[in-house]
């Protein structure tokens, strides 16, 4: 019996590692990258903002955005979608614009788009954007 | 293979590795990993509810699920994550663990993967996963539940001595995958972000990023992340000393002292990390993770003791066998 303990223990152990050996992440063995890779202070943020009648941006929230309260999970699929291209976009718009309906968010316009940001720059309060892109955009549904 | 009585490293590794331990311990291990799971399914259930709701086109599976060309079916899911739960409750009342364990450890299985297979790997619930395969496989309800309860209402005699390498092997099995997975975190910030991790900018960038991504999501970050991102001399030691908790760990298992420090410092970090970046790792902030290091049956004697249960209704088979490991725990 201990010797089947022991073969298990190794078994285990090589599993654990194997991740780091292979350079391959998965779940739920993992080679853990969490805040491992480099990080710039100049970064793309993807988000969507709501645009009022008066024209002005308004943050929707994550649960508008990507139905989650995971910023993780809402960033990739943000960065996924943009990835898809065009026809994604506009789905993944409509889909954000009819969230918004719903919860009587006061928006005319769904805007997708990326803002470039010093991130230490706004943690410490100060000027941050540097350039916003508009990848795609919507209308809100009336309700 | 090494002896156990050998003194050479390998035989006092063996040693460690093979210790005995009480069965209360495994079984104190079962209930905190099985109401971590009761509260974390029930929390989350809304998020996995929702799983059957995600797109096709963004999802990609991986691990155990690799094989799957689509998203499973809302009812598939639905019915793993009610079983999920069924087989956390039982398996924190310890009530049919043979089954309800192996069935647990499944259904997790399929749902923690799942839920990493939308285009971004999630890193919250792979040691909760591990911990639950040891338990799930484990005799670990021999005491402390609801199967114990039905085999003393039985005169069943009790499942062999109440001590043992049976009961004690998971716990340290359960002690090296925690300590092998803080290590493999370790080894990869060194990997993925060089030797220059170690200079703090990263994790001072790391931790703005959070900030501002919550920002452009419209939602709040944490109040500590801007005084925190000006003290740019803290960095460097906060990251030294990260990834010396993190590659450090198996010196939990050497000594109480040593467990105690590190045990004290990881958890620190947890929550470092979840009051500057709102990043929460549940299963190591609220110590489960650790569990297993700890003599956890002394903890538990003082609540059964508080509940006056703890020798009341004694089977003549239990005390036989209390009676045996005093003499043979006397001997050694």
């Amino acid at each position: 019996m201990n010797r089947m303990r022991r073969a298990a223990t190794a078994a285990v152990l090589a599993a654990l590692v194997m991740p780091i050996v292979r350079n391959h992440d998965s779940f739920p063995l993992s080679t853990y990258p969490m805040y491992a890779r480099q990080r710039d202070d100049v970064v793309v943020l993807p988000t969507a903002v709501g645009v009022t009648a008066d024209g002005e941006r308004e943050r929707l929230g994550l649960d508008v955005i990507g139905m989650s309260d995971d910023p993780l999970i809402v960033g990739a699929l943000l960065r996924q979608t943009a990835r898809l291209g065009e026809g994604s976009l506009r789905v993944l718009c409509d889909d954000i614009a009819a969230r918004a309906a719903n919860r009587d968010v006061d928006a005319s316009i769904i805007e997708v788009i990326e803002e470039r940001h010093d991130v230490v720059a706004r943690a410490q309060g100060h000027e941050s954007l540097a350039s916003t892109t508009v990848l795609t955009t919507c209308e809100v549904p009336s309700t | 293979m090494t002896s156990p009585g050998s003194r050479s490293l390998g035989g006092r590794v063996d040693r460690w590795l093979l210790a005995s331990a009480p069965a209360e311990r495994l079984a104190a291990f079962r209930i905190l990993v099985g109401l971590f799971v009761v509260i974390y399914l029930a929390v989350r259930f809304p998020v996995f509810v929702e799983l059957a709701d995600g797109r096709p086109s963004r999802f990609d599976p991986v691990g155990v699920l690799w094989f799957l060309d689509a998203p499973l079916d809302p009812a598939v899911i639905h019915l793993t994550l009610v079983m999920a739960l069924v087989a956390a409750v039982h398996v924190l009342a310890g009530a049919g663990h043979r089954v309800m364990g192996p069935v647990l450890a499944g259904a997790l299985t399929v749902l923690f993967t799942y839920r990493s297979s939308w285009s971004q790997l999630l890193h919250f619930e792979n040691l909760v996963l591990l911990h639950v395969v040891v338990v799930a496989f484990a005799p670990a309800s021999h005491r402390w539940s609801v199967d114990a309860l039905i085999r003393r209402h039985r005169d069943a005699p009790p499942p062999g001595p109440g001590t043992g390498t049976r009961y004690g092997w998971p716990l340290r099995l359960a002690a090296l995958i925690t300590a092998v997975t803080y290590v493999v975190a370790g080894v990869a910030k060194v990997r993925y972000g060089g030797w220059g991790w170690l200079d703090g900018d990263t994790l001072r960038n790391h931790i703005a990023y959070t900030a501002a991504r919550l920002d452009v999501f419209g939602e709040d970050h944490s109040p500590i992340a801007g005084p925190l991102v000006s003290l740019s001399w803290l960095f460097t030691p906060l990251a030294v000393a990260g990834v010396a908790i993190e590659v450090g760990a198996p010196a939990a298992l050497l000594s109480r002292r040593l467990r105690n420090l590190w045990v004290t410092a990881a958890v620190g970090m947890h929550a470092f990390v979840a009051a500057a970046m709102y990043i929460v790792f549940p299963y190591p902030l609220f110590g489960v993770a650790f569990a297993p290091l700890f003599a956890l049956e002394e903890a538990g004697d003082r609540i059964s003791r508080w509940f006056r249960v703890g020798t009341r209704a004694r089977s003549p088979g239990q005390m036989r066998d209390e009676a045996i490991d005093d003499v043979v725990e006397h001997r050694t």
